[in-house]
């Protein structure tokens, strides 16, 4: 017995044939891509509107997020896979902002020293 | 009880991989019980590498938020000499590479190798589209000096521009993608005139930065040939002028530029060692004492950063506007870019392999050869085609065409061996390298999905 | 010693001799070079990196006797024949860059999971081999490719940045840091890959019948290993990449002369090698785990606590690194955080240790060599640990960075504890692997002299630490002197147990007595198997149950050993006592 194996059943899966695949029929697929098309032009057309350079970035990051998301569960399987793969993805995804937080936590508060810094490399560099 | 079979236990398989003789699929390897559990082995285990490559991109990801979060002024103006249009081709071009995949799963899992081979094929192209457009790219870029390392227009030692003449045709380039490319920049520049002075009023002491701007044009001795002169001078008297100018100027070809308004010390440049201040690890703290932060600040023009900060577009019509630590970062900018997509590009060369790979185990055994075939096919055509648009450049043509002579000799080996009818190696019992090869495809496309807002869509 | 009454021959699980000459072992199944270089089988890859992780061990151990050596003196005269010119300055910045990139990379991180867990971990889930033995090899070869980077450097100029490779430093210098970061890059492939397996594995592998809480606790810990060489590994391949870009191609991420920001480098290379600092010392607890609980004959105390507590040193240790940057220029906010969530690691590496204890305590104990190794561990783990607080405390670190109160900290630690458990874990194992049993006395002698050796040589610089004496200095104020010269005794003692070690094992394998299957009484499922086990691992499918319960076991006099009793499965599914 194994965890994935187990997991499927919990799923409730009924026919369990080798690799009998719960997948997606080509339909649905066709319309997930139709979709993401969509999304890629509706994230290029937003930069029209200008909410500012934050909220810029914020919607585009949601739409790449809703892609992925889009393209996970449903080209790479995730919707009927035992949880444990979306659990690796997600479980990275979470190390990655970790990292991201932190790092961006310390670097903006001592940016006024970095400036200062750089201010006076300028002066020098210009001999001012 | 334990389920590992005895016959399992007991055969011996010198190669520790044999087909066994128990009825089990031939494809079975003898450390796994079921088909079931070596193909959910193979699945976890390409999840878990996905995940490597997702920290690995992670880290890059870190540097791109640090630079971009503490140098927003960097981003808007150097974003505008990527080329957007071409980057949402691509991401379209990945998106249809990612349904072919996909579908081609789909197929072989209900037992058509054919189709699953045609998926796989149309994957490939996918991929060939991808880096072609790439190539363009980059191409375009190097032709601005756009260029990863030393080169690069913006290269910046100590404080001091070292390619002055590319950087002259740099800031050219960009200043025209930003009168042409996207017309709405430059409504967003009109539109936010009068934010500016109050801005600026707000910012920093308006005296002070004039005679910032004094001292630097009595210095460079450039100032007010032309209209992206105006634009380069950004205290709030001159606010309104530079806007029209912007707006009203937009030139037809890269204009010769001023660039740049600083003389560049030369002397200073082949010394890294005038860093020395910088790389002494404390050398935040010395700083501060030299220069008091706010009035130094202020002194050079650090208003087009506060504005994108305070969430209005504005972009600098020159590296001249940006503070002296943005200034210093313009070229890390590049520098991110090509080693995120430089990166993200080995990664679709090392799919496009894995696809060929895979291919070549599902084709039927008559069909190999022309699937191998491709291998050379493609590279050949991407050197003559190089070859031929960069020059042409001979070396490449002679490439691409012994290349192209060795797939058409792998084509004529092939048609001597189509009356072989073994059939391809997967059927709906057994297909984990066209499902972990395709998570990995897949994979690429995530990465692609969030590096071209990110990259190209800065706003 | 037990006179025996049948010397000399192999027994198996019932005490019964194995009579049969060319039984198959995984040593003669296949013969030839290319039947060890092409192998898929994950004990003759344990074997290939075990000769590999030794021989890096006798390269940085020779290279730390060599700095040792030359501190032994502070003025001009001699320090291997070289003064203390310039010269002499530069070999010994050098020698300790390449004793401490040689013993992180290439020997504390691959010892326990690549040589024990790749030996042990598919037995005691009762697999044939882990679930991709391609990708084992290949994480062989990589581990390979990159000790011959580091030996290309050795030719080419050395490295002298310190193992951690800082900027700018590392992109200014001269010396070969290019190829020492592609060798590093290629490591942490290997270690990649050992991870990718080990999960894979332990996830899918198990048999029926044995669950999460079934597994030994040696399982729970490179498992957690295995998490963090997937999510910490992949960050140092990238940075190390982006230092070879700079130096290449000078693109100034880390390079604050380009505008680039050198403690974002930091940041880069704690995010990793904090955790990696756990995948040094999480598998020496799992193997402490088994060793401890054996030989007090005794229901490891805890499980399900020192299960998890594995899992959460690895997760607690990806929000910590910032504790090695608090005198870098490190924002005060992020200080105070990392300040903070630093204490909390010490929790589950308590509570690691008070179990151990706990297991102990009314325990028949056995002090056979393993136990003496890993009671050294618990002594050597509790004052690194402990130490650690100091370092983890804002204030008093400012006090310690940089000195030898940290060299002898993170030595406590990483060396101390890796080094006993990996020692422990190799003499605990070894009758499996080698199917010979060792000199007992003179393993305990030489547990002995490496304990007397290791404390000799590192408790006296928590002192000449906390007094001032910097680390990485080849010259030190005559004050000093004593504590160098305890310190590099020291040294030289624990080169001898680690020599008698050394020495013991030869021994063992030309002349040790052949092994029984179950020397120990251990009932994790490799000690169901013979001693050494067949190619494919059992000749018969172990049986599962619970892997502290010892008394389904009862000792031999006769063969020194202990046989499975008849009614083992039905003690097994009484569950423990
Ligand atoms: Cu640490």
């Amino acid at each position: 017995m194994t965890d994935a194996a187990a997991h499927t059943d919990d799923h409730g899966h009924d026919d369990h044939g080798a690799h009998e695949h719960h997948g997606p029929s080509l339909l649905f697929l066709a319309v997930i891509f139709v979709v993401l098309m969509f999304l890629t032009l509706v994230t290029v057309g937003v930069t029209v509107f200008d909410f500012g350079y934050q909220l810029n970035l914020v919607v585009a990051l949601v739409i790449a997020f809703v892609k992925a998301t889009l393209v996970g569960l449903y080209f790479m399987h995730l919707r009927w896979d035992p949880p444990i793969f979306g659990f690796t993805l997600a479980a990275s995804l979470g190390f990655v902002t970790l990292f991201i937080v932190f790092s961006l936590i310390d670097t903006s508060e001592v940016l006024p020293d970095v400036e200062a810094r750089a201010v006076q490399t300028a002066s020098e560099a210009t001999g001012q | 009880m334990t389920t590992i079979s005895a016959d399992h236990a007991h055969g011996h398989d010198d190669d520790g991989h044999g087909h066994d003789h128990h009825g089990h699929h031939p494809a079975q390897a003898h450390h796994f019980e079921s088909m079931e559990q070596q193909f959910e082995s193979g699945k976890l285990g390409m999840w878990v590498f996905l995940a490597t490559e997702i920290l690995m991109f992670g880290g890059l990801f870190c540097a791109y938020s640090i630079y971009r979060g503490l140098n927003p002024d960097v981003f808007l103006f150097a974003h505008k000499a990527l080329d957007t249009k071409m980057g949402a081709i691509n991401t379209a071009v990945l998106l249809a590479s990612s349904f072919t995949m996909a579908w081609g799963v789909l197929a072989i899992s209900r037992g058509k190798p054919k189709l699953c081979l045609l998926m796989l094929v149309l994957t490939f192209i996918g991929g060939c589209g991808f880096m072609g457009i790439k190539t363009k790219e980059y191409y375009d870029k190097y032709t601005h000096a756009f260029v990863p390392g030393k080169a690069n227009a913006f290269y910046n030692v100590g404080g001091a521009y070292t390619n002055p003449e590319k950087l002259q045709e740099g800031v050219g380039y960009i200043q025209y993608k930003q009168g042409h490319g996207d017309d709405h920049h430059g409504d967003d520049h009109g539109a936010h005139g009068g934010d500016h002075s109050e801005d600026d009023a707000e910012h920093g002491d308006a005296e002070h930065e004039n005679d910032g701007h004094a001292a630097e044009a009595a210095e460079g001795g450039h100032h007010g040939d032309d209209a992206h002169d105006a634009g380069k001078a950004s205290p709030a008297g001159v606010e309104a002028a530079e806007d029209t100018a912007h707006a009203a100027a937009v030139p037809a070809a890269p204009p010769p530029s001023v660039w740049p308004p600083k003389p560049v010390d030369h002397a200073n440049i082949k010394t890294p060692a005038n860093a020395a201040p910088a790389t002494h690890p404390n050398f935040t703290r010395q700083a501060e004492e030299v220069a008091d932060v706010s009035a130094v600040e202020s002194l050079y023009k650090g208003a087009a950063k506060a504005q994108a900060q305070a969430g209005h577009a504005h972009y600098p019509g020159s590296p001249a506007e940006l503070d002296p630590l943005s200034g210093e970062r313009t070229h890390i900018f590049f520098q991110i870019y090509f080693i995120m997509t430089g990166l993200h590009g080995l990664h679709v060369l090392i799919g496009m392999g894995v696809l060929l790979w895979v291919a070549w185990l599902v084709a039927p055994h008559a069909w190999r050869m022309f699937v191998l075939a491709s291998a050379p096919a493609t590279v050949g055509l991407y050197f003559l085609i190089a070859g031929y648009l960069m020059g042409p450049v001979v070396w490449m043509l002679v490439f691409g065409g012994l290349c192209l002579a060795a797939a058409v000799a792998m084509v004529v080996m092939g048609l001597g061996k189509l009356d072989d009818d073994r059939p391809g190696a997967f059927s709906p019992e057994y297909y984990t390298p066209v499902e972990i090869g395709g998570l990995y495809w897949h994979l690429v496309d995530l990465i692609w999905i969030f590096l071209f807002p990110l990259l190209y869509l800065i706003h | 010693m037990t006179t025996l009454t049948q010397p000399g021959v192999h027994t198996d699980l019932i005490g019964k001799p194995v009579t049969d000459p060319n039984r198959e072992t995984f040593w003669n199944a296949s013969k030839g070079w290319a039947s060890w270089a092409f192998t898929l089988d994950h004990k003759r890859i344990a074997v290939m990196y075990l000769i590999g992780v030794l021989a890096a061990f006798f390269l940085g151990g020779t290279m730390a006797i060599v700095l040792r050596t030359m501190l032994l003196t502070n003025s001009d005269v001699v320090a291997g024949g070289l003064g203390k010119g310039p010269t002499a300055v530069n070999f010994y910045n050098q020698a300790f860059t390449i004793h401490g990139a040689v013993m992180v990379f290439m020997f504390i991180i691959p010892a326990i999971p690549a040589v024990i867990g790749n030996m042990v971990l598919p037995m005691q889930v009762g697999a044939i081999d882990v679930a991709f033995p391609r990708l084992n090899l290949m994480s062989f070869y990589c581990w390979l490719v990159g000790a011959l980077f580091f030996l290309a450097v050795l030719v080419m100029g050395g490295l002298d940045t310190g193992w951690t490779f800082y900027t700018p430093y590392s992109i200014r210098t001269s010396t070969a840091a290019t190829a020492a970061v592609l060798g590093a890059f290629i490591l942490g492939f290997s270690s990649i890959l050992t991870g990718v397996n080990f999960v894979a594995t332990v996830h899918m592998m198990r048999p029926e019948g044995q669950g999460w809480f079934k597994l030994p606790l040696l399982l729970w810990a490179l498992y957690s290993t295995a998490v963090i060489q997937i999510l910490a590994t992949p960050v140092l391949a990238i940075t190390l990449l982006l230092v070879a870009a700079e130096r290449i191609l000078g693109v100034g991420i880390f390079d604050p002369a380009l505008g680039g920001d050198p403690v974002l480098f930091q940041h880069f290379f704690w995010f990793y090698s904090h955790p990696a600092v756990y995948i040094m010392v999480l598998p020496g607890l799992g193997v402490i785990s088994e060793i401890i609980s054996v030989f007090s004959r005794k229901h490891i105390f805890g499980y399900k606590f020192i299960a998890f507590s594995s899992l959460a040193i690895a997760l607690f240790g990806f929000i910590v690194w910032g504790h090695h940057m608090f005198t870098s220029g490190q924002s005060w906010l992020l200080n105070a955080i990392f300040s903070l969530l630093t204490m909390s690691v010490a929790i589950p590496s308590a509570v690691k240790v008070f179990n151990w204890l706990a297991t102990m305590y009314r325990g028949r104990i056995r002090l056979d060599t393993p136990m003496l190794y890993g009671m050294g561990f618990i002594w050597l783990f509790t004052i690194g640990g402990l130490t650690g607080l100091f370092l983890a405390a804002l204030n008093t670190d400012i006090h310690f960075h940089d000195t030898y109160f940290v060299v002898a900290h993170f030595h406590y630690v990483m060396v101390g504890s890796t080094l006993f458990a990996f020692i422990g874990g190799l003499y605990y194992w070894w009758p499996k692997m080698f199917g010979k049993m060792y000199d007992e006395k003179w393993g305990r002698i030489g547990a002995w002299v490496v304990f007397i050796g290791f404390n000799l040589t590192f408790f006296i610089q928590f002192l000449a630490g906390s007094r001032g004496m910097p680390r990485r200095y080849a010259n030190y104020p005559d004050e000093y002197q004593v504590y160098h010269h305890i310190s590099t005794l020291g040294s030289y003692v624990l080169t001898i147990g680690l020599f008698i070690v050394l020495f013991n094992w030869i021994h063992s394998i030309r002349k040790g007595r052949p092994a029984p299957a179950n020397p120990w009484g251990a009932n994790s499922m490799e000690w169901q198997s013979l001693s050494p086990p067949p190619h494919l691992n059992f000749d018969t499918p172990p049986k599962v149950g619970d892997p502290y319960n010892f008394d389904g076991w009862k000792y031999d006099p006769d063969i020194d050993a202990y046989v499975m009793r008849d009614d083992y499965e039905e003690i097994m599914a009484k569950g423990q006592h």
